[in-house]
Order: C-alpha cells, then sequence, then structure tokens
C-alpha cells in the first residue's frame, strides 16, 4: 500500500522537478519575478512536505535546505543571482538522482549534497544550524500514574466560529479515562440577549486518567491559545494511596479560586453545610459547588473502583469453592476420559481429533485449577522457629533452626495435613536429636545444635527433609528395644536401613523417659500413618553422633494422581505410580519353582510378592501369564501379582464414603473412561496387613 | 442527521400553552432561526412546552439556547417545560455536555430548571 | 449518510493518500487541485470538513480559510490545515484567517484520523 504512495510521490517529484528546471531558467531571465519565484519556493516545498511523508526523509532534509533559500527571496531578502540558479539547478539535479537512487538504497553523493548546501548557505551570508530532522513523532510519552485531574475550560465566545466543537473535545477527554462533566451555565443571557452563535458555556471536568497531563493538554491544543484552560493534579493515585477522605468542598472551592480564603471563614464559622450557605450567602453560583460536589464524588468513586480492582489482582476465595472447582474438573477428567475411550472405540477421526483437543485443555484445567491451591509451604515453616525456640528453652538446649526452599509450593490441603505429622518429626530431633550443650561440647561439636527445615521439588512430589546435628540414632537401643518389644525376634539381620525404620513399627520408643515434648504414647508410627495417608513415604537415615535425616516425601496435591491401572478378573486397580519401580511377568512355571513361598526371582534377587487375587479373593483362574508390579516402600521392594498392567491413568481419587472408610488396602476410587468403578491400592498398608497376617 | 424542523400550535387543551416541537438535528446553522421561533412562541403564551421527542440531535448552540429561553421564561413570570418522551439521544447529549444537575442555578428562582432531575 | 471531507493540496501524492486513509475511515472525500479549485467546488458541494495545504498556487490556504468562512455553508465547518515545522507564523495566521487546527508535516494516517475524529467528532 505505502509503495503506491511512494510511486506517486516519485512521478509527482519527477514532474515537479523537470517544472522547477523550466522555472529556474525563467528566473535567470526575469530574476525579480515575484510569481516563478513562488513557484520555484512551492515545487521545493512540495517535494519536501510530501518526501518527508512518504519515507523519503534525505530528500526531505536536503530540499528543507534550497526551501529555506528561496524562502528568504520570496520575503525579499535575498537577491536571486546566477549563482543562485545555478546552485539551486545543481540541487535540482541532485534530487533527481537521490530520486533515482531511492529504491535501491543509493540516494546520490552524500558529497554533492554537502557541497551544494554549504554554497546556499554562504550566498545566503548565514550559518543555520544543521538541518533539523523532522520532529520524532511524540517521542516515547512516559507512562504516568493514575492520577485525578481538575479543568476548567473555558472556550472563547466566538469558538464556534473556528469550526471548533467543544462537544467533541469533552468527547475526546471522555476517552482518556474517568470523566466527570458540569457544564457552568450561570453566565447565560437570557433569550432577548443571547447571540445564537456565540459560546456562553464553560466546564468544570475531572479526569482521571494514567495518559499523564500532556494527553489532556492535546486534546485542547486547537483552542488552548484562545480559551481558557487550566489544568490541575488534584490526587495522584498511587499503589500506596491512603483511603483517606477527599478534600472538604471549601477546600476544593478555594483552590479553583471560586471563592476567597475570607469568604470561606466566614462561611465556616457558620457551622453549617458548606455549599447550601455559600449560595444562599451569594457567594458561590450553584453551579460552581456543584462541580466541587461533583469533583469529590468522583475522586471517591475513581478510589473505591481502583481499590476494587486492586483487590481483584489477588482475592479471597473460600478453600471450599476451590475443593469444589477441584472436584468438577476432576469430573471433567472422568469425562474427558470416556470421551476418548469412546471416540477411539468409534475410530472416527474428527471426533478423536476434538477428543485430543479436550484432552489437551482438560488437563492444562486441571493444572491451573490445582495450581490455584498451591501455597508456599514457607508460612508453615516460620510456625516451626516458635516452636523451636520455645523448645529448646524449656529442655535446656540451645538450638537453631534453620530453612530452606520455604517458596516450595504445596496443595493448601497437604499443607495443612502436613502440619501435625512435622511437628511431631521436629520435636522428636529436639528431644532425642541435639544433646545437651555439655554433652556437645564434650562430643566435640558447638554448643548450639541446629535443626534444618528444608522443602524441595521432586518431580510430582516435594521432599521435605529434617536434618539435625544431633546424637543420631543408637542402632543397639534400637535393636535392643525392639526385641524387647517383640517387634522382630532376637535373632534377626536387619540393614542399617531396615533397623531404622523400627522406629516407626507401632509403640516403639527410643526415649529413655517420657518428656513433655515428645512421646505420650504417640509414637513415630502415627507420624508414618499421617503421611502415609497423604500417599507419601517417609525415609529415615543417621549417622551415630553425627545426626539424623528424616526425609518425607509427598506428592503434590491429592486430588489427581498419576497411578497404574492393572486389571484382575474384571475389576480394576490403580496403583500410585510413584511408587511402582518396575513390571515383570510371572509365569504358571515361576509359581510353581516357589514352592508356594510368593518370591519372585528378579535380576538375580529375591523379591516377595503379594498375589491381589488371592489377597482380594477374587473368583476365577489368573491367566498364564501373571504380571508382577514391583513397588519401592520405605526402601523395601515388593511385588504385587495381578493378572495384566493397563497402563498410566490420570486418577481422580473420590473418597470411599463412610461405610468404606476403614477398608484395609484399599485408599480411594477412582472412575474411569467407561463409567465403571476401579479401587486405588493403598500400597504401605498392604504390605503391612500383609506381614501382620504372617506375623 | 435529519433535518431540523420546528412546529409551534396552541394547546388545544389549555389556553395560553403553547407547545413547540422540535424535530431532526439542531446545528449551530439553526440557532438563529431556533432562537426566533423560541421567542415568538415565549411572546404568545404563558406556558411553553417544548417536544423534544422526536430530535435527532441538539449541539451546543441548541442547549445553550434551551438554557436561554428557560431563564426568560422565569423572568417573564411564564412557565417553560420540557417533554422528551423518554427521548434518548437529546438525555445522552445533554448529559454528555454536563448540562444535567442536581438543581438548578441561581437565577432559577421559580425551581424549575429545565435540567434537574431525569437521568444522571 | 456518510461524511464528505475535501482535501485541498496542489501535490497529488498527498492528495491520494489522505483520500486513501479518509476513505478506509469511512468519510467520502472530494479533492480540489488549489485554493481557486476548492473555493469553486465548495460553492457547489456541500462538505462537513475541509483539509487544506497552505502552500497552493493560485490560492493559497489562508485565502482559502477566509473565502470558505465567508461561504455560509462553511462558516461552521471544521477546517484543518497542513503545514509544515518551520510555519509556526502560519499557523497563527491560519487560526486568524477561522481555521480550526493544523496538522505537521510529515503525519501518518494515524495522525490524521487522529485529528479529523478530533474536531469532526
Amino acid at each position: 500500500m505505502i509503495d503506491q504512495h511512494r510511486q506517486a510521490f516519485k512521478e509527482e517529484a519527477y514532474e515537479l522537478l523537470a517544472e522547477l528546471e523550466t522555472s529556474l531558467l525563467e528566473l535567470e531571465e526575469q530574476p525579480d519575478d515575484v510569481d516563478v519565484i513562488g513557484r520555484v519556493f512551492r515545487a521545493m516545498h512540495t517535494i519536501k512536505g510530501s518526501g518527508s511523508m512518504f519515507g523519503f526523509d534525505d530528500i526531505a532534509a536536503f530540499t528543507h535546505e534550497v526551501e529555506t533559500i528561496f524562502d528568504m527571496v520570496r520575503n525579499g531578502k535575498l537577491q536571486v543571482t546566477g549563482r543562485l540558479v545555478n546552485l539551486t539547478l545543481a540541487a535540482r539535479d541532485q534530487i533527481r538522482a537521490m530520486l533515482d537512487g531511492a529504491d535501491d538504497g543509493g540516494g546520490g553523493d552524500l558529497k554533492v549534497s554537502g557541497e551544494i548546501i554549504m554554497g546556499l548557505r554562504e550566498l545566503a551570508g548565514f550559518q543555520p544550524a544543521a538541518a533539523e530532522p523532522p520532529e520524532a513523532a511524540a517521542a516515547g510519552r512516559k507512562p504516568a500514574n493514575l492520577a485525578t485531574y481538575r479543568i476548567r475550560f473555558a472556550p472563547s465566545r466566538d469558538i464556534f466560529i473556528t469550526g471548533t466543537n467543544p462537544l467533541t473535545l469533552l468527547q475526546e477527554l471522555k476517552e482518556l479515562g474517568t470523566c466527570s462533566v458540569v457544564a457552568q451555565t450561570g453566565d447565560f443571557p437570557c433569550l432577548e440577549e443571547i447571540d445564537p452563535e456565540a459560546c456562553y458555556v464553560y466546564w468544570d471536568l475531572i479526569v482521571t486518567t494514567d495518559q499523564g497531563e500532556n494527553a489532556i493538554r492535546d486534546v485542547f491544543i486547537f483552542v488552548e491559545d484562545d480559551c481558557e484552560l487550566r489544568i490541575e493534579q488534584v490526587a495522584e493515585h498511587t499503589q500506596f494511596e491512603e483511603p483517606q477522605d477527599y478534600k472538604k468542598l471549601g477546600m476544593i472551592l478555594l483552590e479553583r479560586g471560586d471563592i476567597t480564603t475570607k469568604e470561606m471563614e466566614e462561611i465556616l464559622a457558620q457551622q453549617h453545610r458548606f455549599g447550601e450557605l455559600a449560595v444562599s450567602n451569594g457567594i458561590l453560583d450553584q453551579g460552581k459547588v456543584q462541580s466541587a460536589l461533583v469533583e469529590q464524588r468522583h475522586v471517591k468513586e475513581v478510589r473505591q473502583e481502583k481499590q476494587a480492582t486492586e483487590a481483584a489482582s489477588s482475592i479471597r476465595v473460600p478453600a471450599e469453592r476451590l475443593d469444589l472447582l477441584v472436584n468438577l474438573v476432576g469430573e471433567m477428567v472422568t469425562v474427558q476420559a470416556r470421551l476418548s475411550q469412546t471416540a477411539a472405540q468409534r475410530e472416527d477421526a474428527e471426533l478423536v481429533a476434538i477428543a485430543e483437543e479436550v484432552e489437551r485443555l482438560t488437563a492444562e484445567l486441571r493444572d491451573s485449577a490445582l495450581n490455584i491451591r498451591m501455597l508456599p509451604i514457607g508460612s508453615t515453616f516460620s510456625k516451626f522457629k516458635r516452636l523451636v525456640r520455645d523448645l529448646s528453652v524449656e529442655l535446656g538446649k540451645q538450638i537453631e533452626m534453620t530453612t530452606e526452599g520455604g517458596e516450595t509450593e504445596l496443595d493448601k490441603t497437604v499443607i495443612e495435613k502436613l502440619n501435625d505429622p512435622l511437628v511431631h518429626l521436629i520435636r522428636n530431633s529436639i528431644d532425642h536429636g541435639i544433646e545437651l550443650p555439655e554433652a556437645r561440647v564434650a562430643a566435640g561439636k558447638p554448643a548450639h545444635g541446629t535443626v534444618h527445615l528444608a522443602a524441595v521439588h521432586s518431580g510430582d512430589s516435594v521432599v521435605i527433609t529434617i536434618d539435625d546435628d544431633g546424637a543420631g540414632l543408637d542402632k543397639e537401643a534400637i535393636r535392643a528395644k525392639a526385641i524387647e518389644r517383640g517387634i522382630i525376634p532376637a535373632t534377626a539381620e536387619l540393614s542399617d536401613k531396615e533397623l531404622f525404620s523400627l522406629v516407626f513399627a507401632p509403640g516403639f520408643s527410643t526415649a529413655k523417659k517420657i518428656s513433655s515434648v515428645s512421646g505420650r504414647g504417640v509414637g513415630m508410627d502415627v507420624v508414618k500413618r499421617a503421611i502415609e495417608l497423604l500417599r507419601g513415604s517417609i525415609d529415615i537415615s543417621s549417622v551415630q553422633g553425627k545426626g539424623t535425616r528424616i526425609a518425607v516425601k509427598i506428592p503434590l496435591t491429592l486430588a489427581i494422581i498419576e497411578s497404574l491401572r492393572v486389571q484382575i478378573g474384571e475389576d480394576s486397580f490403580m496403583l500410585p505410580l510413584a511408587l511402582v519401580d518396575e513390571c515383570v511377568e510371572l509365569t504358571r512355571e515361576d509359581v510353581e519353582r516357589s514352592h508356594g513361598r510368593n518370591l519372585a526371582h528378579v535380576r538375580a534377587q529375591l523379591i516377595p510378592y503379594i498375589p491381589l487375587r488371592e489377597h482380594f479373593r477374587i473368583q476365577g483362574t489368573p491367566p498364564e501369564i501373571q504380571q508382577i508390579v514391583i513397588t519401592q516402600v520405605n526402601g523395601t521392594r515388593v511385588g504385587f501379582v495381578v493378572d495384566q498392567v493397563i497402563g498410566e491413568h490420570q486418577t481422580v481419587i473420590k473418597s470411599l464414603g463412610r461405610a468404606y472408610r476403614d477398608v484395609d488396602g484399599i485408599s480411594g476410587a477412582t472412575i474411569l473412561g467407561d463409567g465403571s468403578v476401579a479401587l486405588i491400592l493403598d500400597v504401605p498398608q498392604l504390605l503391612q496387613a500383609v506381614e501382620a497376617g504372617q506375623a | 442527521m435529519d433535518e431540523f424542523k420546528l412546529e409551534c400550535r396552541q394547546d388545544p387543551e389549555s389556553r395560553g400553552k403553547q407547545i413547540l416541537k422540535i424535530s431532526g438535528g439542531v446545528t449551530i446553522g439553526d440557532a438563529g432561526g431556533f432562537r426566533q421561533a423560541l421567542l415568538a412562541a415565549l411572546e404568545a403564551a404563558s406556558e411553553l412546552q417544548l417536544d423534544l421527542s422526536e430530535m435527532t440531535g441538539i449541539d451546543l448552540t441548541g442547549l445553550q439556547l434551551l438554557c436561554a429561553a428557560h431563564q426568560s421564561a422565569v423572568r417573564g413570570g411564564k412557565w417553560l417545560h420540557i417533554t422528551d418522551g423518554g427521548n434518548l439521544t437529546f438525555r445522552e447529549m445533554a448529559a454528555g455536555a454536563g448540562f444535567c444537575r442536581h438543581t438548578g442555578c441561581a437565577r432559577d428562582t421559580s425551581y424549575s430548571c429545565i435540567w434537574v432531575g431525569g437521568e444522571q | 449518510m456518510a461524511k464528505v471531507i475535501m482535501t485541498a493540496d496542489d501535490s497529488a501524492s498527498v492528495r491520494q493518500m489522505v483520500t486513501f486513509t479518509l476513505k478506509q475511515g469511512g468519510y467520502d472525500v472530494v479533492e480540489a487541485v488549489d485554493g481557486k479549485d476548492a473555493l469553486q467546488k465548495l460553492s457547489s458541494t456541500k462538505v462537513d470538513m475541509l483539509i487544506t495545504d497552505l502552500n497552493m498556487p493560485n490560492l493559497d490556504g489562508i485565502g482559502l480559510i477566509k473565502g470558505a468562512r465567508a461561504l455560509p455553508s462553511c462558516k461552521f465547518i471544521p477546517i484543518v490545515m497542513l503545514t509544515t515545522e518551520s510555519q509556526d507564523s502560519k499557523k497563527q495566521e491560519g487560526k486568524a484567517a477561522g481555521a480550526t487546527g493544523w496538522i505537521v508535516k510529515p503525519f501518518k494516517p494515524e495522525q490524521l484520523m487522529a485529528v479529523v475524529k478530533k474536531v469532526l467528532g
């Protein structure tokens, strides 16, 4: 499009240059002919003006120099001489050369241009500043803060005869932001005296805009020279604005100069409503009071609106509503799964495409819905600081707590449910872990101990670690206690890991006496169970004399998990994918070879497995080749035998309802794409139950 | 904008009441004629009703004339009032120009300001 | 009915650009090649706005503005003049002759439309 205009300009310029040549030759003959001088000037002027319009900036700048000289000639300040005509002809040729080369970027010889300009300036006997480039249009106007301006706009009486319609200016002003308009009509003459074509009205305008005062001035740019225009900023609506009351009416009127201090004091002395009095005393026209009132109201409204929008940038929502949303998203995921399944069955390409689209959108929706409930764990961490401080004072220990990764986000519900287990773990570290200052110094450690609390993302989980630099776990004491309590047989040979995990066994407590801090019958087993209910896991490691580390791994959210779908007979089950290590085949021969001991050889390792078909007493015969899903729980690898592994599945967790809440080995249910129900296996609990059954 | 048209008639039900119907768009070009018509109608009546229901636009000069006419009416002890028949164009234009207000101006001694009330 | 705008300019390329921009904006356009041509057309055609260059042969912009204001049909229409940055005195002269506003050359189509909107509503 613009090329078309450029082409038009070039054609026109060539014509003008041809005319210019003729005119210049004429001028040589008749140096005083005003008409010819005018023609030369206009040709230059048009080339300059149009050239800059269509992007021929170098031509415009060059021509500007020549035009300036001819402006002087035109005004009789410079005589036409042979040299001037020669130079101008040279300039004309130069413009032509610039035009010719314009499209391939050539654009004439800069040196020649310079020489011509120098010659012309010399001739004119002046040294004009280097040609100024055309003003950069509206050079980067600084963004201004939201502010309220008070404007009094009184057009001149004869504004209409210059073709100005003040109403369109008001309209333009309204486009800048929130605008209140009060017309002052108090100066109108009566019908008999009025000049119908004159303007008597003036306005008080209140505008709230973020465009700055210059934008307001721009509205009035054509009329500001011959009208009364006052623009004052009366309020700036920054982020830190105090929601205080706006100025008093009297103050506004005083600021506007509609009233004097003396008059204001007089009115105030009468202890009445200011506006009414000012009018009844004849000090003020009602219109002026009205516009001051409008200003008050305007600022108030703007502030309210701003507060409303600010509140909107972070809104408080009852947690139930979020839960409802997440539930609905869950339903959506379920329906989407059904849609995908149906689409695949129908083998309808169009439907499949739609289903894929819905799948993608649903995944996004799910992620953002779950995201809404995410909170940084930092606020919980800071609560523990206080706990550590109070406990250490009580126990006469010197303990410092450090934290890391407080910005790590977790589902709000998870954070809430984590609170108690974490408190318990920290108490344990302080009570059993960190030694008394004397003992620490004797062991060559600094007198004050450290408990370090850290949270870090790990895949779709968050790992929270509690490190202390205390005494560490006493392996022999644990072993002795476990034997004493009958948790392990006296002859048991256990790895360190297995040994440490004994502290999570029900009824185990290694503290020599029960203090007010830890113990009290609630053992680590409760903590472990609580973590498992969150589908998390807990892991303990310790070096005697150096300290203990407890790592709690928690899935990001409770509502939807990635799981592995398996099939036994007609029934589907879900295993949390986070716990699954691998899947191997189990043939009938394998089963026979293990002589009913339920052990599988997996890469030279013996893995115990639980045949779920038997465990859940499902009727029917298992297939020839069954599958073992090997899971890792608390460092132990255990397999679960199923008929068939179907695949990964987005599982929306539904609670089982009151009647089934205490069913062992099942943590919940989910609805599959075809509408049927699959149970979610509570792997840690299943293991426990089986172990208990064996013991 | 439709053509500006003035139509003045005697109210058949009430003696001394004139009804001036202003239709089309009122622009500055019509201001002189509009003023004359208002003067004549006020002269002839003790009550002047301005029917703006078919007005399709009014500029500043028109708004000023309405105000001035009201002022003259108050001065002459006459009653001037407007019926707009719910004409939104007129109301919007008057409000946009900032003419609508809560109370009349100082010279509105009869409390009959044409801009009071209505839509804010 | 679309509003009619006259563009008076001796530069065909500027006329072309102005016409194109205004038509894009939904206006009808009447072109005039100089002041004399413009005034002649104004006496027979009703326009809602006039955009004129200042430097034109036969009758320049100032003369055109004065002439237009003398016509009853153009007494109150917005008249915008096209000036170059060096013509501040011309701007004053134009306003005194009855111009509503001005556009400084070079200008972009958006700037032209903004001014048309400002004066025409």
